[in-house]
């Protein structure tokens, strides 16, 4: 069953692909950080407000929460913008950043989906409440038998052992919104062969943590 | 008691990633709540996502956007956690009720939502049946109470989907009210002139 993600970004569609944004993402610099440092480099603005880690962290995470965000439909100069918003928003909450609950990179991911999400709110103006849906992954607590510390080495771990058809197409379907039909178009396969991978992959990640494979 | 109905896995992928409808990620919202399990898949598809980011394309930013955030750093002061507000399902900001049947009502939530969909909570009185088909996706979660849909009981957090392919008729269980979160892709079909007046005054 689909139909029930976000209608903004399918509208937003055609700009994804315009030549000008392709040729700025080949020419731009970025030099790769392993996110798995990021841990250090918030307790670093947290502890001594240290403004050298908080470029680090810019650097590397700024140009990908930007990519992410025009992956999924949002207009480059806004994307511009709500990148900013997600370092300044770690940069005032990295005293509440608790290493033990989540990885830094998965805390930062949460915090600029929400921006996202509270962008697309605004948008449609029928929001009569704020209500506060999503809270950042240390103020929940999950029972998979899994400690948090842990989950995003086990992640990262499970994510590399998926076959690269699983992840790309658990790529595509989520962070280019794309409908199934429309991936398997793109990929030149049947319909049911996207649909298995993305179950596939889904169960393969969730069942990595569970103990179950 | 833990619900036994949960969103599927790429239900809860999207929720993590931050694509489902508005309104419909009301209803997962709620279900998460009460569902240590389901909150343990998002927070692992949450890694995952964050994990993927590398995959994508990094987009250069714009050549004045790090000035401009350090800039902005002298300005921002520390804080801590915002404090946990109660339960989401509690603090569901409801408009004006409309009476369906004698103990029945229901009310638009109020959040960000497109326009042709619907959020809303039922309630309904013992015997009650909930019957109707979709022109799209449901998701629905029970608030209080439970239902019957077929074989299937569905208690308090239980999540229910359903598409345009299905047209269902779940009844009240028990002797007991029961309070339902739903969110709707289009409005319901009804079936029955009376049922599709009552439709159209409570407006779901």
């Amino acid at each position: 069953m689909e139909g029930w993600t976000s209608p903004s970004s399918g509208q937003a569609a055609p700009r994804r692909h315009s030549p000008a944004i392709s040729a700025r993402l080949v020419t731009a610099k970025v030099p790769p950080r392993c996110p798995h440092e990021a841990a250090g480099l918030v307790v670093a603005v947290a502890q001594a407000r240290d403004r050298d880690a908080f470029i680090e962290l810019f650097t590397w995470f700024a140009p990908r929460v930007k990519g992410y965000l025009i992956g999924l439909g949002t207009p480059p100069a806004e994307a511009d913008d709500i990148a900013q918003e997600t370092l300044l928003t770690v940069w005032r909450r990295a005293e509440a950043y608790n290493p033990d609950s989540a990885g830094a990179a998965t805390w930062m991911f949460t915090i600029a989906r929400n921006l996202r999400i509270d962008a697309i709110r605004r948008e449609r103006n029928v929001l009569a409440y704020q209500l506060d849906l999503r809270s950042e992954p240390e103020n929940e607590a999950a029972d998979e038998g899994v400690l948090d510390a842990d989950r995003q080495q086990k992640v990262a771990s499970a994510l590399a052992c998926l076959p690269v058809e699983q992840r790309e197409v658990v790529r595509l379907s989520f962070f280019l919104d794309k409908p199934h039909a429309e991936i398997a178009q793109t990929l030149g396969l049947p319909l049911g062969t996207v649909k298995s991978r993305v179950r596939l992959a889904l169960a393969r990640l969730r069942g990595q943590l569970e103990g179950l494979h | 008691m833990s619900p036994h109905n949960h969103p599927d896995n790429e239900v809860l992928f999207s929720y993590a990633a931050g694509t489902l409808r508005p309104g419909f990620d009301l209803v997962v919202a709620v279900h998460l709540e009460r569902c240590g399990s389901c909150r343990g898949a998002v927070a692992s598809f949450e890694a995952a996502a964050a994990e993927l980011i590398d995959d994508c394309p990094p987009a250069g930013m714009s050549p004045a956007a790090l000035s401009a955030t350090l800039a902005r750093l002298d300005d921002e002061e520390p804080v801590g956690p915002p404090p946990a507000p109660g339960p989401l399902s509690d603090r569901l900001p409801l408009g004006r009720k409309r009476r369906l049947l004698p103990g029945a009502w229901s009310a638009p939530v109020k959040v960000a939502h497109a326009a042709e969909d619907r959020v809303y909570v039922v309630r309904l009185a013992r015997g009650n049946v909930l019957k109707h088909g979709h022109a799209g996706p449901e998701f629905g979660c029970v608030l209080t109470g439970s239902l019957i849909d077929g074989d299937t009981v569905f208690g308090p957090g239980d999540f229910m989907a359903h598409d345009e392919r299905h047209n269902h008729h779940p009844r009240v269980h028990g002797d007991d009210p029961c309070m339902c979160l739903f969110a709707t892709t289009g409005r319901l079909k009804v079936d029955g002139f009376i049922r599709r007046v009552m439709q159209h005054l409570a407006d779901v």
